[in-house]
């Protein structure tokens, strides 16, 4: 029988939503090829007490390796632990989520076992009478669509948000398996030094309902006020396009896109953004999108739901005050 | 001190979806008369390059492209910003290589040219949107890495970096060598040329390498195992329809825009 491995990810010793995304995806696809779910729960001393919310999300196995030297991300450690799992359950597949250490990981764990590589996965399937895996990945920005077929060991990088968690249920249980292996010392390799906090007052972009979003059409640091301003009347987070972020206008953690924040709020308000394929990717999951640009041919009305063809400086004034009159 | 920065010269990522077409048997986009382009993420890494380049004393940049021939578009674009020099290798078909293969070639043509104390990528190419090489090549050289840096700087020899992400920033520290892959910042648009250099770029060698010259074969790097078959590439349907919110004034638009919004529960 197979398994589907799943790399639990990690923000502050807390588990990510991503993993539970993975995680769902994983099981979804055992579920059609009469498979298992493991989990590999790699951290700090303690960290083996999360292993119950991994199994409430559908992992049947957890394999924990916790460790004071794991607290801290530390790839060279995590991909030594990742690989003595990996070689003890000969996975199907490994899928890791696609955030910074995810993206980092997968391929040096797929070099290191041989196994393929795949990155940025919207859709897992089975192809039809067979038992082949079918990947859907976006290329060229997300114009395009590739379709490849796993190999008989793979590794791949699942995009956030394009796979839902399963329903949590705390009455389903996982088998727990203690991994006990020696960590290499890695002194003389890439040492973690210090972490600055994001400085942030407003609405964080992950967790936002609505984001009010700038792109290279608002043409100024200044003007960017603005957008902040509709956000701030309207509850909103503000978001970017990469352009607003070269130009520095904000900083990158605004910028939302393919290499940015991957959101799906229920309202995007996109002004002065072209809509190229890249920040499309970051943003197409939105409920509602709606789009101010005055070029009528710009890719992202080929996105939004309402579009207003017109300069943004002659409709977010009179728009925020609108909004301040509904929502008073 | 020698710096190589990895480049591809890639389908012009801003090539508009309406222009965007698909070659099915070849299984990639149709280039046409496209315009192609250095790859964005790689503009930063050679910018991060350049500044490393104006702070320290005795650094030496490499530009190194694995293309088809006119890939060189790149490099000179590379030696018209500064870059001390260029290396192509030399792409005898038009089909893509995949993560593996590319990253294979480069490690190969690297041995080739090395002594290098610190590679530079960029965190990933326009085209094929995958994020790969970079970290490859770092375990095909056995090398500590860092994906996604937003700034560099090189103190006694030790790498300190700056890593973007969820919530803040690490800082992380490596000795050399030591690769790299470089994501987007206000800190590292990429300088535009001089007009003077840009003229004398163009009249410098390009050092020049084929696969076999680096001992590696058509099959060595064909399919090396990213996947076991591209099995096809297609347009993502496109069923959305934007609805225009018309009006005489910016007053209507805004009303009506409100008036939709209200009653889809939305505001």
């Amino acid at each position: 029988m197979s398994e589907i491995l799943v790399y639990c990810s990690q923000r502050n010793g807390r588990i990510t939503k991503g993993s539970f995304e993975a995680i769902g995806a994983a099981r979804r696809l055992a579920d059609s090829i009469d498979g298992t779910v493991g989990s590999a729960l790699i951290g700090g001393e303690g960290i083996g007490g999360q292993a119950q919310e991994l199994a409430a999300y559908g992992a049947q196995k957890v394999y924990v390796c916790e460790n004071k030297r794991l607290e801290q991300y530390r790839p060279e450690m995590h991909l030594h632990v990742l690989k003595e799992i990996f070689n003890q359950t000969a996975p199907r597949l490994l899928l890791f989520i696609a955030d910074t250490n995810g993206r980092e990981l997968a391929p040096r764990l797929a070099y290191r076992t041989g196994a393929g590589i795949v990155s940025e996965c919207i859709d897992l399937s089975i192809a039809d009478g067979t038992s082949d895996v079918l990947i859907h990945k976006p290329v060229y920005g997300g114009k395009a669509i590739a379709q490849m077929v796993a190999k008989p060991s793979q590794v791949l990088t699942l995009r956030e948000r394009c796979f839902e968690p399963l329903e949590k249920d705390d009455s389903r249980q996982a088998e727990i398996v203690s991994i006990n292996v020696a960590l290499p010392d890695i002194s003389d390799g890439v040492q973690p030094i210090d972490f600055v906090e994001e400085e942030f007052t407003g609405i964080k972009l992950e967790d936002a309902r609505i984001i009010v979003s700038g792109g290279r059409g608002i043409g100024s640091k200044d003007q960017f006020k603005e957008i902040e301003e509709l956000a701030e009347t309207l509850k909103a987070a503000v978001g970017s396009s990469r352009a607003a972020v070269d130009a520095g206008w904000v900083p990158p953690s605004f910028q939302v896109g393919q290499t940015g924040k991957i959101v799906a709020p229920d309202l995007y308000i996109a002004v002065g953004i072209s809509g190229a394929s890249q920040h499309l990717a970051g943003m197409s999951g939105s409920k509602c999108i709606v789009a101010i640009n005055k070029d009528p041919d710009a890719p992202i009305f080929r996105a939004a739901q309402f579009g207003i063809v017109e300069d943004y400086k002659k409709i977010l004034p009179g728009l925020k005050n609108k909004v301040k009159e509904i929502l008073s | 001190m020698k710096v190589v920065v990895c480049m591809k010269h890639i389908l012009d990522p801003e090539l508009p979806p309406s222009a965007f077409q698909i070659e099915p048997e070849k299984k990639q986009a149709k280039i046409g008369k496209h315009a192609f382009v250095l790859n964005p993420y790689d503009e930063n890494a050679l910018e991060m390059a350049l500044q490393l380049k104006e702070k320290k004393e005795n650094v030496r940049i490499t530009a190194l492209t694995y293309g088809e021939a006119k890939a060189e578009e790149s490099l000179r674009r590379a030696l018209g910003v500064l870059a001390d020099e260029a290396v192509h290798i030399v792409q005898e078909t038009d089909r893509q290589t995949d993560a593996y293969g590319t990253a294979k070639v480069l490690a190969a043509c690297i041995k080739t040219i090395g002594p290098v104390d610190l590679i530079m990528c960029g965190r990933m190419a326009g085209d094929w949107d995958a994020g790969l090489v970079g970290s490859l090549l770092a375990e095909a050289l056995t090398l500590p890495s860092v994906c996604f840096i937003s700034s560099l700087e090189i103190n006694d020899s030790r790498l300190k970096v700056r890593r973007q992400v969820e919530g803040g920033t690490e800082i992380l520290e490596s000795p050399l060598p030591a690769l790299v892959t470089v994501t987007n910042d206000e800190s590292n648009v990429l300088r535009i040329a001089k007009v003077r250099d840009v003229m004398k770029a163009h009249r410098k060698q390009i050092q020049k390498f084929t696969l076999q010259d680096l001992d590696v074969s058509e099959s060595d790097i064909r399919q090396t195992g990213a996947y076991e078959e591209l099995r096809d590439i297609f347009l993502p349907v496109q069923d959305n329809v934007c609805e225009i919110i018309e009006g005489e004034e910016p007053e209507e638009k805004i009303d009506a825009l409100l008036t939709k919004l209200k009653a889809q529960k939305i505001l």
